[in-house]
C-alpha cells in the first residue's frame, strides 16, 4: 500500500512537471510547416524523386508531415486567502493543468489549504488523469487520486482512490465536473462540480460554483459519511486583466453533512463554516 | 544596310531558337527575381519584434512578372529553420508550388542557408501574391504582391496604379497565438456578449415581445454552447493592420492627380482577417477578381475574404485625399491607405466603428448531409469525436445532455423545415467511394443550384435585434452575399457580380460530386475538413481531366476562405460558363456551396483553409491528382526542374 502510494506520488510529480514545461516546450519558435516537414524528415523523403509526391505512400494514421499539436495550459482557479473573520486566514487553492494534444491528455487536479492554526497544508489533492476527447464538449478522464496526510498525528489519512471522470461544458455554459472515487477501504465516492461564468461586462465576471460529495459508506477517519457527506458553494466576482491574472474577492461556504457533521463536532470543529475570499486567477 | 542585315538575322536567330524553346513548352524570356528571407527587427507597436523580411523588406517586395514569359525565382534562406515561399493563385508545376510536405522534391522546403530555384512558365497575368506556406514565418511578414502584366492588353484603362496590400500584425510570437486559442477560443474576443449588454438591449427593446425574443435568444446560444460574438479568432486586441505595412495611424500614401483613373490591386495578405473594403467618396470597378478579368461592376463596398484579390479603379477627381478604409469583419480594428495629390496632405482621423456583427440563428442552420464520408478518398473516414457538433443546429430546442454522437449518424436524425432531408442514412462502410457519385443519390436537400438559400444577408449588425429571427420563419443564410453594414442603397460586392468577360471555354457539367463539409470544434480549437485534421486524413484523390465539384457545407460558425493550390476553383453562382474563376472561395457558416475544380495538374497539392490557425489547426488536406488508369509514376516531369539545395558559400 505504501509503496503503491509512493508510486503514484512519484508518478505524479512528473506528471505535474511535465504538464509545467509544456508552455516553455510550446514555446518553441516556428511551429510551421517547416517544423513539421522538419519532423517527418527523419521518415523516409515522401518525394524523392520529381514527381515523387505521387508515389509517396498512402498514409495510415498519423502523416508525419503534420504530426498533430501538443500543448498544455495551466489554470489556477482558485488561488486565495479565505477569513472567517476570526483567527488566521488560509490559503488554498484549486487548480488543473493539462497537456497533450486535442484528443489525449495527461491531466492533473490539485486542491488544498493551509492549517489556519499552525499555517502549514492542512489538506492537498492531487489527481493524475489520462483525458481523452469524448464529444464536441466532453472528455473523459481516468487515474489516480491522491488525498496526502500532512501532519503524522492530525487531520485526515492519506487515501488513494482510482478515479473516472467526465468534464466538460454542459448546455448553457456551465462547466460540469463527475467524478467518482473507488478506494481502499471499500466505499465509493463521487463528487459532483458546477461553475457558470457570468459576463458583466467582458473582463468583470462573477462565477457562482458549487460542489457535491457523495458517498457510498462510512470512511470515519477521512470524515466521510454515508449520503452526501460535504458541500461547498461559492461565488467569485473575478476582473480579467489579462485572460492570464485575474484578481478577484468572493464569498465561500463549505458544510459537512449528514453523518459527517457528527464526525467533523466530534474533532471538536465546526461542521460548516463561511468565508470571505480575496485572491488571484492565474492562467498560463 | 549591313548592320539592318545582321540585326535581321539576329532576330531571326532568336526567332528560331523562340520557337525551338516553344515548342519545348518554354517561353522565350526568363525574368529573374533573387530574394533572401532574412529575419530583421521591426517595431510596429513600440516594440521592437523579429519579423522575416525579404531582401531586407517588410512586407516583400512587389514581383513583376510578364505573361508567356518564364520567371525564375532564386530564394536564399536565411533564417534558422526551413521556410518556403508558395505562389498564391500561379498556375504551375507542382514542383514549384513551394507548399512544403506536398510539392515534389520540396519536402522540406528551403532549409537554412540554402537557395532554391524556383523557374516556371507564367500563364496567366493579374494581381497574386506570395507568402510562406507557414504559419510562423507568414504571419512575421513573408507576404508580398505579385503583379503579372498580360500578353494583350487590358480590358480596361487607367493612369495609375498602386497596390493596396492588407495584412496584419502582432507583437506574439504566431505560435504562441495559436496556443492561446487551443487553450481558450475566446481568448482576444473581448467583446462577448455580457450581463451589461442584456439589459442596455433589454432598456432598447420597443415591447415585451421584443423583450422576450433577446431573453429567449441568450438562453438559445446559450443552450448551444456557442458564442454568437465569435466573428474574428484573433482581434484587434493584439492584431495591428495593415496597409503595404503602414498601421493606420501613419498610413501609406498613394498619389494621384485628380481625373486620373487609379487602379488599386487589392490583395488580403492578412492570416485570419477579413476586411471590408470602401473608400468614401468614390465609387469601386471592380475588375479583376483573383487576377480574372470580370465583367467591371460598380461598388460602394466589398469584402475581401483572407487570400483573395481584386482590381478595383476609382476615379478621384477632387483635389483632396480619400481614405481606403478597411475595417476588420469583427470591428475591432481599421486598416488604411490613402490617396491623395501629395504627399503631405494631412491624416485624417477615422470614422467610427460600424456595430459589431453578431452571427444569427440562420447562421447555425446547419445544412443537410451525411456525415462520416470522404467521398474521393481511397477509403471512408470516419469523423473524428468532438468534430460533430452533437446537435444540428435546428433541434436547439431540445438540446440533450449526450455528450458525444456516435460517428457517423450525427446528422440522421436531424430536422429542417423546408429542407426535406433526401438522404437516407446510408452504410458507409458499404460504399465504395468509387461508386459514389453524389449527383445520381437523389441528394433532395441542396438542389444542385449551386449556391443554396434566398437572399437574406447572414448577419445583423445591432446587438439584440437579431433576436427576433427566432426560428420557424427563419431563412438560410445567402452563402455569398455579405451584410457589411453598408448603409440602404450601398452596393456590396458578391460573388454573384464575378462574372468573367468571355464565358469560361472550359466550362461544362461536372462530372462527380465530392462532399467537403467543413468542420470544426470552437470550443477546443480544432479545425478540420469532414471531421478529421489533415495529419490523419486520407488524400483527396482527383482524377486528372475531370471537372470535380466540390460541395461545401460549412457545419461551423466561421468563415472559411477555402483555398487549392495550382488549379482554378468556379464557383457555381448559377451562371453557368460565366461562373467566374478562383483561387480562394469563401464559404460562410452554416451554408453551402459547390465549387468546380478544373483538374488540369497532376501531382499533391495543398487544399486549406486560408485562415492560417485553422490551417495549422487541421484544415488541410492532400489535393492529389492521378491519371485514371494510368500507372501514377507515369506522371510528366515538370516542365522546369530545380536546382534543389544550392548551397550559398
Amino acid at each position: 500500500m505504501n509503496a503503491k502510494v509512493k508510486a503514484s506520488k512519484g508518478v505524479a510529480a512528473v506528471l505535474l512537471a511535465a504538464a509545467l514545461a509544456s508552455s516553455a516546450a510550446w514555446a518553441q519558435p516556428g511551429g510551421g510547416h517547416g517544423a513539421h516537414a522538419a519532423s517527418g524528415a527523419t521518415a523516409a523523403d515522401p518525394s524523392p524523386a520529381p514527381g515523387g509526391g505521387l508515389l509517396a505512400p498512402e498514409t495510415h494514421g498519423i502523416d508525419a508531415r503534420h504530426p498533430p499539436l501538443y500543448f498544455g495550459a495551466v489554470l489556477f482557479d482558485q488561488n486565495e486567502i479565505r477569513s472567517t473573520g476570526r483567527g488566521n486566514p488560509i490559503y488554498a487553492w484549486e487548480g488543473l493543468g493539462y497537456y497533450g494534444t486535442d484528443y489525449h491528455r495527461v491531466w492533473v487536479n490539485t486542491r488544498g489549504e493551509t492549517n489556519r492554526e499552525r499555517g502549514g497544508l492542512e489538506r492537498a489533492e492531487l489527481q493524475v488523469l489520462y483525458s481523452r476527447l469524448l464529444g464536441y464538449y466532453w472528455d473523459i478522464q481516468a487515474g489516480v487520486r491522491h488525498d496526502f496526510r500532512i501532519d503524522p498525528h492530525e487531520g485526515t489519512p492519506p487515501r488513494t482512490y482510482g478515479v473516472i471522470s467526465l468534464q466538460g461544458l454542459a448546455p448553457g455554459f456551465f462547466e460540469v465536473q463527475l467524478q467518482g472515487f473507488v478506494g481502499g477501504e471499500g466505499v465509493f465516492l463521487a463528487r459532483a462540480a458546477a461553475s457558470y461564468d457570468l459576463l458583466i461586462t467582458n473582463r468583470l465576471v462573477l462565477q457562482p460554483e458549487f460542489e457535491m460529495n457523495f458517498s457510498t459508506g462510512w470512511d470515519r477517519e477521512a470524515l466521510i459519511a454515508p449520503g452526501l457527506y460535504r458541500t461547498e458553494v461559492g461565488i467569485r466576482l473575478r476582473y480579467e486583466i489579462t485572460r492570464e491574472f485575474a484578481p478577484y474577492i468572493g464569498y465561500s461556504f463549505e458544510s459537512f453533512n449528514g453523518g459527517a457533521t457528527g464526525l467533523n463536532r466530534r474533532l471538536g470543529e465546526k461542521p460548516s463554516q463561511s468565508t470571505v475570499v480575496a485572491g488571484i486567477r492565474l492562467f498560463f | 544596310m549591313t548592320r539592318t542585315f545582321k540585326i535581321g538575322s539576329a532576330l531571326r536567330r532568336l526567332s528560331l531558337a523562340g520557337t525551338m524553346l516553344a515548342a519545348l513548352a518554354a517561353p522565350a524570356l526568363a525574368q529573374r527575381h533573387d530574394l533572401t528571407l532574412e529575419e530583421r527587427v521591426v517595431n510596429i507597436n513600440g516594440t521592437d519584434r523579429p519579423a522575416v523580411t525579404v531582401n531586407g523588406q517588410f512586407p516583400g517586395p512587389l514581383i513583376r512578372l510578364r505573361e508567356g514569359e518564364e520567371a525564375v525565382i532564386r530564394v536564399t534562406n536565411r533564417l534558422d529553420r526551413e521556410s518556403s515561399i508558395h505562389w498564391h493563385g500561379l498556375i504551375l508545376p507542382a514542383a514549384m508550388d513551394g507548399a512544403p510536405g506536398f510539392s515534389p522534391g520540396f519536402s522540406q522546403g528551403v532549409g537554412p542557408g540554402q537557395t532554391f530555384e524556383y523557374r516556371f512558365p507564367v500563364v496567366q497575368s493579374g494581381t497574386y501574391w506570395y507568402h510562406a506556406h507557414n504559419l510562423d514565418h507568414e504571419q512575421r511578414g513573408l507576404y508580398a504582391p505579385i503583379v503579372i502584366d498580360p500578353r494583350e492588353p487590358e480590358p480596361f484603362r487607367y493612369d495609375r496604379d498602386h497596390v493596396v496590400q492588407l495584412s496584419e500584425w502582432t507583437d506574439e510570437r504566431p505560435a504562441r497565438a495559436l496556443q492561446n486559442l487551443k487553450r481558450d477560443p475566446g481568448y482576444y474576443n473581448w467583446n462577448r456578449r455580457t450581463l451589461v449588454g442584456l439589459i442596455r438591449d433589454l432598456n432598447r427593446a420597443p415591447d415585451a415581445d421584443a423583450r422576450r425574443a433577446i431573453i429567449r435568444d441568450r438562453i438559445e446560444w446559450g443552450n448551444m454552447r456557442m458564442d454568437p460574438t465569435d466573428i474574428a479568432d484573433i482581434t484587434g486586441a493584439t492584431y495591428r493592420y495593415l496597409v503595404n505595412g503602414f498601421r493606420p495611424e501613419t498610413p501609406a500614401t498613394l498619389l494621384f492627380r485628380p481625373g486620373e483613373r487609379v487602379r488599386l490591386r487589392l490583395i488580403n495578405s492578412g492570416a485570419m482577417t477579413y476586411f471590408d473594403v470602401r473608400i468614401p467618396g468614390l465609387k469601386m470597378t471592380v475588375v479583376q477578381a483573383d487576377g480574372n478579368n470580370i465583367r467591371p461592376v460598380v461598388v460602394d463596398e466589398l469584402r475581401i475574404a483572407v487570400a483573395e484579390t481584386y482590381d478595383v479603379i476609382v476615379e478621384p477627381r477632387e483635389d483632396r485625399q480619400y481614405q481606403i478604409l478597411a475595417e476588420t469583419m469583427d470591428r475591432t480594428g481599421w486598416a488604411r491607405a490613402r490617396l491623395a495629390p501629395r504627399m503631405d496632405a494631412p491624416v485624417e482621423s477615422l470614422p467610427p466603428h460600424r456595430p459589431r456583427p453578431v452571427l444569427t440563428m440562420a447562421d447555425m442552420m446547419m445544412n443537410p448531409g451525411p456525415t462520416g464520408l470522404d467521398r474521393g478518398t481511397p477509403r471512408p473516414e470516419h469523423d473524428q469525436p468532438g468534430h460533430v457538433w452533437p446537435s444540428s443546429g435546428m433541434d436547439h430546442g431540445e438540446m440533450q445532455g449526450q455528450p458525444a454522437a456516435p460517428a457517423g449518424g450525427a446528422h440522421a436524425g436531424h430536422q429542417m423545415p423546408g429542407a426535406p432531408q433526401g438522404q437516407p442514412t446510408m452504410d458507409h462502410s458499404a460504399m465504395g467511394h468509387s461508386a459514389m457519385d453524389h449527383a445520381a443519390m437523389g441528394h433532395g436537400a441542396p438542389p444542385v443550384a449551386g449556391a443554396h438559400g434566398p437572399g437574406t444577408p447572414a448577419t445583423t449588425t445591432a446587438g439584440g435585434i437579431q433576436a427576433h429571427t427566432g426560428h420557424g420563419g427563419m431563412a438560410m443564410a445567402d452563402p455569398v452575399v455579405h451584410d457589411t453594414g453598408a448603409p440602404p442603397g450601398a452596393r456590396v460586392l458578391s460573388y454573384r457580380d464575378l462574372r468573367p468577360l468571355r464565358p469560361d471555354p472550359e466550362w461544362r457539367p461536372y462530372d462527380r460530386i465530392i462532399e467537403v463539409r467543413l468542420t470544426g470544434n470552437m470550443e477546443r480549437y480544432i479545425w478540420s475538413m469532414n471531421g478529421n485534421e489533415f495529419w490523419r486524413a486520407q488524400p483527396i484523390v482527383a482524377r486528372y481531366g475531370e471537372r470535380l465539384r466540390m460541395r461545401f457545407i460549412n457545419e461551423t460558425m466561421m468563415n472559411h476562405p477555402m483555398h487549392l493550390h495550382g488549379m482554378w476553383m468556379v464557383p457555381d453562382l448559377g451562371n453557368g460558363a460565366f461562373n467566374p474563376r478562383k483561387h480562394v472561395v469563401n464559404v460562410k457558416p452554416g451554408t453551402s456551396l459547390d465549387v468546380d475544380v478544373i483538374v488540369d495538374a497532376e501531382g499533391d497539392w495543398a487544399f486549406h483553409c486560408h485562415l492560417l490557425y485553422h490551417m495549422e489547426s487541421g484544415m488541410m488536406r492532400v489535393f492529389r491528382v492521378v491519371r485514371d488508369g494510368a500507372p501514377v509514376a507515369s506522371a510528366p516531369r515538370p516542365a522546369a526542374q530545380p536546382v534543389t539545395a544550392l548551397h550559398v558559400h
